[in-house]
């Protein structure tokens, strides 16, 4: 039977125009990434929307893969449920999901001498969706390891 | 014989940053989970909150799953509030675990508050009556 499991990539940005790095490992018994969402979680405050507080590149499968590439904004209100965007991503078991995410924000313009005092440190998260495979075959190896210790056991 | 029904789980959060543990079933009388939606009083203790749930002991969302992932606001049709599972989630008098946690750091005044958790069960035939917008798997 397949399952849909929902992995989350937290990103914390504490310092304007930052690259943060991502290196993530999957679960290993996830088959394959069918969609994502990259979303601001807290941190950065604003009266209106802003279209555009970062951009992410995503590579998957250790880098074999170069699939995802996106704009974060910041949205003032909850308006629609978060919509993910589509993936067919076979998983390689136990390879990294890597990539960069570059904050973009522009400071105000009245204040350019404060020199970026007006950053605020701010996360971002990703969420994957994935399938999970053949997890009948996850019970089956767990019950051979369980005769297996009580054979040793007899 | 009913064909859906929304049953709402009430969570009571007293002070920021509490982080409580909620347990229920689901209807017996209904065979499928379709979808979720949460429904919190401010949009402020949305900013960061998170939920964690897990129905008939399957893992629905990890705790770091933010809240904000099933909900939306007041402008969006009745039927297309809910956050749809695409994967067959067994009602049936399932057991639903799960552990919500507020943000801290936000405004004091807004405590005490209840979190609304509605499920979306439903009976399988009647999604064929109605063709539904999101396809489903049955595996």
């Amino acid at each position: 039977m397949t399952k849909i499991r929902y992995n989350i990539i937290q990103l914390e940005v504490t310092q304007a125009g930052q690259v943060v790095e991502i290196r993530h490992r999957l679960p290993s018994n996830y088959g394959r990434c069918i969609g994502f969402v990259a979303r601001h979680v807290k941190g950065v405050y604003s009266e209106v929307d802003i279209p555009e507080i970062g951009l992410l590149a995503i590579e998957f499968n250790s880098r074999k893969q170069l699939f995802v590439n996106d704009l974060i904004g910041y949205e003032t209100e909850v308006e629609q449920l978060p919509e993910y965007k589509e993936l067919n991503i076979p998983l390689e078991s136990g390879q990294l999901i890597t990539g960069y995410y570059l904050d973009t924000q522009k400071g105000p313009d009245k204040w350019p001498y404060l020199n970026k005092e007006w950053f605020r440190p701010y996360k971002v998260a990703i969420y994957l969706k994935c399938e999970i495979q053949n997890s009948n075959q996850n019970v089956r190896s767990s019950a051979i390891h369980t005769t297996a210790t009580q054979t040793a056991k007899c | 014989m009913k064909n859906h029904k929304f049953q709402q789980i009430r969570i009571r959060i007293n002070a920021p940053g509490d982080s409580v543990r909620f347990a229920a079933e689901t209807d017996k009388l209904f065979a499928k989970v379709r979808g979720v939606f949460a429904s919190v009083p401010s949009d402020q203790v949305l900013v960061g909150a998170t939920i964690g749930l897990k129905i008939n002991g399957q893992d629905v969302f990890d705790d770091a799953h933010e809240v904000r992932m099933i909900t939306c606001g007041n402008q969006v049709a009745p039927n297309n509030k809910f956050f749809r599972f695409e994967e067959h989630i067994e009602a049936g008098g399932s057991a639903i675990e799960g552990r919500y946690t507020d943000p801290q750091g936000t405004n004091p005044t807004l405590y005490p508050y209840d979190v609304k958790l509605y499920l979306w069960l439903v009976n399988e035939s009647h999604s064929d009556k109605h063709g539904e917008k999101h396809p489903e798997k049955h595996s």
